[in-house]
């Protein structure tokens, strides 16, 4: 049977659970362990999976027969593998999560994208107070909302106001915004690919990436809803989180992050963790002139860096230090692609 | 400590159509634990139990709607008695055919890690007694009983037989 690393979220899981065994926790524990389950459903879902993996271990260590002398006889193993199982190359490690079936995702998507359109063109009609705003290329911009709602625009991207008597609404056509939410009685939330962002006191930025959609909290708390609100909540974010929700499924990854490096782009840097070469190539794109081409095959690798988003030559310098890629100057740009021959593990 | 919970969990991810079901029960156990959290607060002194109480209302709930809805008056009568006396219906074929796939997953994990599985979960020891018995620290205990389970999680995701 093939072997794969178990995802970041299992192994957390996983040691939730065996510290609840190893002893009382302290309330402290508990709290983290509280904030731990609620930080989204999948948190929640892996934990319960664990406990079901606990109720039928038993039983199939009861079918089994084991002598645990024969067993602690073996060499011991060497100190440092820590909780590795075994390590497989890792293009595309599925989180072991049971999967909305895409075709419903789809559907789902499709129905509220219809709602939504013919909601928003009756209340468009009600209510006068909508505007639209669009940063071009090579040119971000901050705007401040009537309701004192300070937003940045990254270059490349569009958003769509709607403030009503009863809401604020802010639609993320494309590119990325962050918003430091003005003080207001009525609720603010950011709608995205069918994604639903309701801000509880914050400061947060949203972004369309090429296959999820990507929201990271820098200050308060916000909930992730699907179905443009309608549907399921996929995560509850609090300060220095962020959550990937893939387009496709809706599957949800939550990170911890520095909150200072979420809004570092407003300041003209690009931050990114473990992002795919693709999404960090579009951050550049969007400001500079000298465009970069990814392949393909490159596009997927992952990279964790720190760069000023208008020094293009600093990227190139990074990039060229990636063992696996080669770069390559040409008239309309910058093409990376991965090395020929290249190692077969990233 | 885990006993007390540990019917309540049993099959919800196997079992064979039940995957929304589980899904539903997921997405609501969230909801409400996240209400009482936003309510209560600190109050909740032990999560896990709380969450297990929880899912297993909802689980319950869920259970006699599924069969008030498809089922014939004698089928509910039976029913309703094996609600009674609290087992949770699962697939015996299903049951046998994961615990077949997991004693061929522990086939495969380093000795130490399996001891210190059957001890645990076979015997019923405390970290501190497997330790003692291994010779190494608590912690070391933990992580291989981390080990374990993450390795046994993968089984569980895998579909059962032909799905």
């Amino acid at each position: 049977m093939a072997v794969e690393h178990p995802s970041a979220l299992t192994i957390a899981a996983a040691n939730w659970h065996a510290l609840q065994r190893e002893g009382e926790l302290s309330p402290s524990q508990q709290r983290d362990f509280m904030q731990w389950l609620l930080v989204s459903p999948e948190h929640l879902r892996e934990y319960m999976a664990i406990s079901e993996v606990v109720g039928a271990l038993g039983d199939a260590l009861r079918a089994m027969p084991v002598d645990v002398e024969s067993l602690l006889q073996a060499p011991a193993p060497a100190g440092n593998d820590h909780n590795v199982i075994r390590l497989s190359p890792r293009p595309h490690t599925q989180p072991a999560v049971p999967k909305i079936s895409p075709a419903r995702g789809r559907q789902r998507i499709a129905i509220a994208a219809a709602l939504m359109l013919g909601f928003g063109l009756i209340t468009t009609l009600a209510w006068p107070r909508t505007g639209h705003y669009a940063a071009a290329h090579g040119a971000p911009r901050q705007i401040t909302l009537a309701d004192g709602t300070l937003v940045h625009l990254d270059a490349e991207s569009e958003i769509s106001v709607r403030m009503t008597l009863l809401g604020r609404r802010v639609e993320l056509e494309r590119g990325q915004a962050s918003f430091v939410v003005g003080k207001d009685r009525r609720p603010f939330s950011v709608h995205a690919a069918g994604l639903q962002v309701t801000d509880i006191g914050t400061t947060f930025d949203v972004s369309l990436l090429r296959e999820q959609a990507r929201i990271a909290v820098s200050e308060g708390r916000v909930h992730v809803r699907g179905d443009g609100g309608n549907g399921p909540m996929l995560a509850n974010l609090g300060a220095g989180q962020a959550a990937q929700v893939d387009y496709r499924d809706q599957r949800v990854r939550v990170s911890e992050e520095d909150a200072a490096s979420m809004t570092a782009w407003w300041k003209g840097r690009v931050v990114f963790r473990d992002a795919s070469l693709r999404d960090v190539a579009d951050r550049f794109n969007r400001r500079n002139t000298l465009r970069l081409h990814v392949s393909e095959d490159a596009g997927t690798l992952r990279l964790t860096g720190n760069l000023r988003v208008d020094d293009v030559e600093s990227l190139r310098a990074f990039l060229d230090q990636q063992p696996t890629l080669v770069t390559q100057r040409a008239s309309d740009g910058i093409h990376v692609r991965l090395r020929p021959r290249s190692p077969q593990a990233l | 400590m885990f006993e007390d919970h540990a019917p309540l969990l049993r099959g919800f991810f196997v079992r064979r159509g039940a995957r929304q079901d589980a899904e539903d029960l997921v997405q609501e156990t969230y909801l409400r634990l996240l209400h009482a959290h936003e309510r209560k607060g600190e109050l909740i002194a032990n999560p896990e139990a709380y969450l297990f109480t929880v899912a297993q209302n909802l689980a319950r709930e869920q259970a006699a709607r599924r069969r008030w809805s498809t089922l014939s008056i004698e089928e509910i009568t039976g029913a309703a008695q094996s609600l009674a006396s609290g087992e949770c219906v699962e697939d015996a074929a299903e049951r046998e055919q994961r615990s077949q796939r997991l004693q061929t997953m522990l086939a495969t994990l380093p000795e130490h890690t399996r001891a210190v599985l059957v001890m645990q979960y076979r015997d019923g020891l405390s970290y501190q007694q497997i330790a003692e018995r291994m010779g190494v620290s608590p912690h070391m205990v933990k992580k291989h009983v981390v080990r374990g389970l993450s390795a046994c999680r993968r089984v569980m995701a895998e579909p059962a037989g032909g799905r």
